[in-house]
């Protein structure tokens, strides 16, 4: 009933415009997402009458698990209708890809959006052909495209002198928003206005939008876009209603179908600012209590970003007394002075519940092909270097 | 490597120190961070650096790096210079 379409093949526009424009469902399926068996047995268990405008995205998160959120083909068009309004893309006239479509981020954002108002999609092979992205981006007339945070570092090192004065709007997701980059993004895309979206695939996929100067907190994630809901519950776990969003989501056991009044849970936790809009504190799996003490797993990576410069990133892991901790990895291998820098900005300003499991080290963080850490082969990875670890 | 030597690296370990901040006179009062859990880790670590493991009541005693050099010096574990 579901076609199937993988992201990576070169046909992959010509199939959504077919697949788009007709009756039947469809569901991509990503480079790291799950293998063709797994895919059709979960396909199976769909009820026939989600073949009617239906399309379905499998994704294994960073959490590893397969999950297949889908959504309907007119919710997702008024989604890229209410994104043409609040960002004022009415005098945009391509949109250039630099991500996978089976990224929600850019196959709403940028296919379904170009193909709602009649622009021309550029799909190009993203940052690992640099030279087709660099011809892509100089060629353009009046552009957009959409980026996740990562990829700044690899935009820094292909195009560190060049400048790209075409693309109009840059819409970054997915990660944290790289506010201390702007200047650097400015000056490789001289005329473009930033913006950071916050969503996720169940959203289908945005929820908020902000300018980037509309605020200078790289963790605020602007307003909801019109018609969506936000709040939190008593312990700060922030909840979305949006008439666009997912209307089922599906993983290895269940399949939860949601209504548009349904609140539905984000991985986050948030707050709302007194301006109206929302900053979002930390990740649910980046909070938890260790030794009686609510850890905010975000805030200590937050002060460490600044010692070690290069990629840091964390995930969860069991102490020698099974309780719940984490640990911090960074790359590229740091320096013995940084490591003690590091270990004093914990003493410093954090209580021993905060101090990570162990502090160790990898040549590069591996990333699934949205740019998001791969938590299950950061966990798994066989060459990590122990620089410090707690006793307890 | 000494003894010594071990012990100020465990310590500093523990108790995130900068080699500049350790002195074998250090005592709890000193260092904020040197609490309950501290106390627990450096126990953990005396065993895996010394073979030797604190009993609860060896634990609460320690007040300071000397008292850990005097419980281990009485297992025969030298500190000399």
């Amino acid at each position: 009933m579901f076609e199937v379409i993988s992201d990576w093949s070169v046909s992959i526009t010509k199939s959504l415009d077919r697949l788009w424009g007709g009756e039947k469902s469809f569901c991509l399926v990503g480079r790291t997402g799950p293998d063709s068996e797994l895919v059709s047995k979960m396909l199976e268990r769909l009820p026939f009458y989600l073949n009617q405008g239906h399309f379905g995205i499998f994704t294994s998160g960073s959490t590893g698990l397969p999950k297949l959120v889908i959504g309907q083909k007119i919710r997702s068009e008024r989604l890229a209708v209410a994104l043409n309004d609040s960002q004022n893309l009415q005098k945009i006239e391509q949109t250039i890809c630099l991500l996978p479509l089976s990224y929600s981020f850019a196959l709403i954002n940028q296919w379904l959006w170009s193909r709602v108002h009649g622009r021309e999609f550029i799909m190009t092979r993203g940052l690992c052909d640099p030279e087709q992205v660099c011809k892509a981006l100089e060629k353009s007339r009046s552009s957009m495209t959409c980026l996740v945070g990562s990829q700044v570092l690899l935009l820094r090192k292909y195009f560190e002198n060049r400048a790209f004065p075409k693309v109009n709007r840059v819409n970054f997701a997915g990660e944290r928003f790289p506010q201390e980059q702007m200047k650097f993004i400015h000056r490789l895309f001289p005329n473009a206005e930033v913006f950071n979206n916050y969503g996720c695939t169940e959203a289908m996929p945005r929820l908020t939008l902000r300018h980037e100067r509309e605020n200078a907190n790289p963790a605020n994630i602007g307003h909801p876009l019109l018609n969506i809901k936000l709040k939190t519950n008593n312990s700060g776990r922030l909840y979305f209603s949006s008439p666009y969003g997912a209307i089922g989501v599906m993983d290895s056991r269940t399949l939860q179908f949601k209504e548009f009044k349904d609140w539905v849970a984000t991985d986050d936790f948030a707050q709302r600012c007194s301006d109206g809009s929302w900053e979002v504190i930390g990740r649910t799996n980046e909070i938890f209590k260790r030794f009686g003490e609510k850890v905010s797993v975000h805030r200590v990576t937050k002060s460490l970003t600044e010692v070690f410069g290069g990629d840091i990133t964390t995930y969860l892991a069991d102490d020698n007394n099974d309780e719940l901790g984490y640990c911090i990895i960074v790359s590229p291998e740091p320096s013995e002075i940084e490591v003690r820098k590091a270990l004093k900005v914990l003493r410093d300003q954090f209580s021993r519940a905060y101090w990570p499991l162990r502090v160790e080290s990898v040549k590069a963080i591996p990333k699934l092909q949205n740019g998001k850490v791969d938590l299950k082969a950061l966990k798994s990875h066989g060459e990590k270097k122990l620089h410090w670890r707690q006793r307890i | 490597m000494t003894n010594r030597e071990k012990l100020q690296d465990l310590l500093q370990d523990v108790l995130l120190l900068d080699p500049s901040e350790f002195r074998f006179d250090l005592t709890r009062d000193d260092l904020e961070m040197w609490d309950s859990l501290s106390v627990v880790a450096i126990a953990v670590g005396v065993e895996e650096t010394f073979g030797y493991h604190f009993s609860p009541e060896q634990a609460i005693r320690i007040k300071g790096v000397r008292d850990i050099m005097t419980l281990l010096e009485e297992q025969g574990i030298s500190f000399a210079e």
